[in-house]
């Protein structure tokens, strides 16, 4: 059997049942009549799905009537009504998704990250320590001041300051806030500055006041 | 006007008609509208149902999950798709339900169907693949068998629209209705066999 035969048939099996049902245009139903006249194979096929339709549809008729015997006294359209006129109940996706997104912002609201751009209730904010800043040079005296990533435990702060080289004779915490001020035994303020610059902990500082 | 040609323009009133309620049921939640599409397609997907198990309750607590999620619904229909294949759609999936109730409650369809099938061969040894047997071995099939097979030779659907209500590509249709028919003729095979061994038995 040639190649083109084969695709015929190929394409003929496949639009038998559409033929059955009468759903082919025209040209595909008359190619189909000459396939089948032509192929004992699917002229056997057309024959067993005709024959199948022919029993399901025959049979219908009993079905029918034993359905509707059936159906007697049934299928009230009051009682979809009367489910149709109940609320429907509470989507619980919403209050899922709700309980999530709120998680998900407290979780936010609490990441050092978020602390850092917007501020928090644990310490000053960027602006706050500029103010801080403007004070100390106002004051004249010279000051370190060191704004925190988040506020340092006593001992953790006394520690990083004293590896630096300070006395702690004058250290200050407000909240993420550090003021030293400098006494004549400490190191120069600003290498002090430029070592906590490179610390994680720390996110900015400034030495302000004094002569140096 | 042929006999054909009267019925594909029955089918098509019946199909404005409908369309006609279910744009009323979506867009003003029209209840007369509902309460008659209700009773319109009522006829069809109960005969339908009732193909799959003989439980008239069963098959009314399906039709009435189904209308009520055209209810639902109403407002994702596409005016593309026939109203009664959109219905299919919604009640393919109940239609499966409600033949799982229906083998669970006493695995009734089976039982049944294999008893309607030994009686109906023990009457007619010679002509095994007549209509009867042929109806009776479709009820042997397993449920999504049966129902492309209901849907393309009852109701007499294209594969495309089988594949748009099963939600699966026409390929696949085709492949459950190559497979089914498949099943159907070794039923009918297994049918024959027995009722030669039976009748060898007796001549012997």
């Amino acid at each position: 059997m040639s190649q083109q035969s084969d695709n015929h048939e190929d394409k003929a099996m496949a639009m038998l049942e559409d033929f059955i049902n009468g759903h082919l245009s025209d040209d595909d139903a008359r190619f189909m009549q000459q396939r089948i006249a032509e192929d004992a194979e699917l002229a056997a096929q057309f024959d067993f799905q005709r024959r199948l339709q022919q029993a399901l549809r025959a049979e219908a008729g009993q079905v029918s009537e034993a359905a509707e015997a059936g159906a007697e006294g049934r299928f009230q359209f009051a009682s979809v009504a009367a489910r149709i006129d109940q609320p429907r109940p509470r989507r619980r996706m919403p209050v899922f998704w709700a309980v999530g997104a709120t998680c998900a912002a407290v979780m936010l609201m609490m990441s050092p990250v978020v602390q850092d751009r917007f501020g928090g209730d644990t310490g000053p904010t960027v602006n706050e320590f500029e103010t801080a800043f403007d004070a100390g040079q106002t004051a004249g005296g010279q000051q370190l001041h060191v704004l925190l990533r988040s506020p340092l435990p006593e001992h953790e702060r006394d520690t990083l300051l004293r590896d630096l080289g300070l006395s702690l004779e004058y250290v200050e915490q407000g909240g993420r806030l550090l003021v030293v001020t400098a006494t004549t035994t400490d190191n120069p303020l600003q290498a002090i500055a430029d070592e906590l610059d490179a610390r994680d902990v720390v996110i900015a500082t400034t030495v302000v006041g004094g002569s140096e | 006007m042929t006999d054909q040609a009267t019925t594909e323009q029955q089918k098509a009133d019946d199909e404005r008609e409908n369309r006609v309620l279910l744009v009323r049921v979506a867009e003003n939640r029209d209840m007369a509208a509902m309460e008659r599409l209700y009773e319109r397609l009522r006829p069809r997907l109960v005969r339908f149902m009732h193909r799959l198990t003989p439980d008239m309750a069963l098959i009314e607590e399906a039709y009435n999950d189904v209308m009520l999620i055209v209810w639902n619904k109403a407002t994702q229909y596409e005016s593309r798709a026939k109203v009664s294949s959109w219905v299919f759609t919604i009640a393919y999936r109940a239609c499966l339900r409600l033949v799982k109730k229906s083998q669970r409650r006493n695995a009734m369809i089976h039982l049944t169907d294999n008893e309607q099938l030994d009686a109906v061969s023990a009457d007619n040894a010679e002509h095994v693949e007549d209509n009867q047997h042929l109806a009776a071995a479709v009820h042997q099939l397993s449920a999504k068998h049966r129902m492309v097979i209901e849907l393309c030779y009852f109701e007499g659907y294209s594969i495309e629209e089988i594949g748009h209500i099963i939600k699966c590509p026409a390929n696949t249709v085709k492949t459950r209705l190559h497979h089914a028919r498949k099943k159907i003729k070794a039923i009918l095979a297994e049918a024959q066999r027995s009722l030669d061994t039976d009748s060898n038995r007796g001549s012997v």
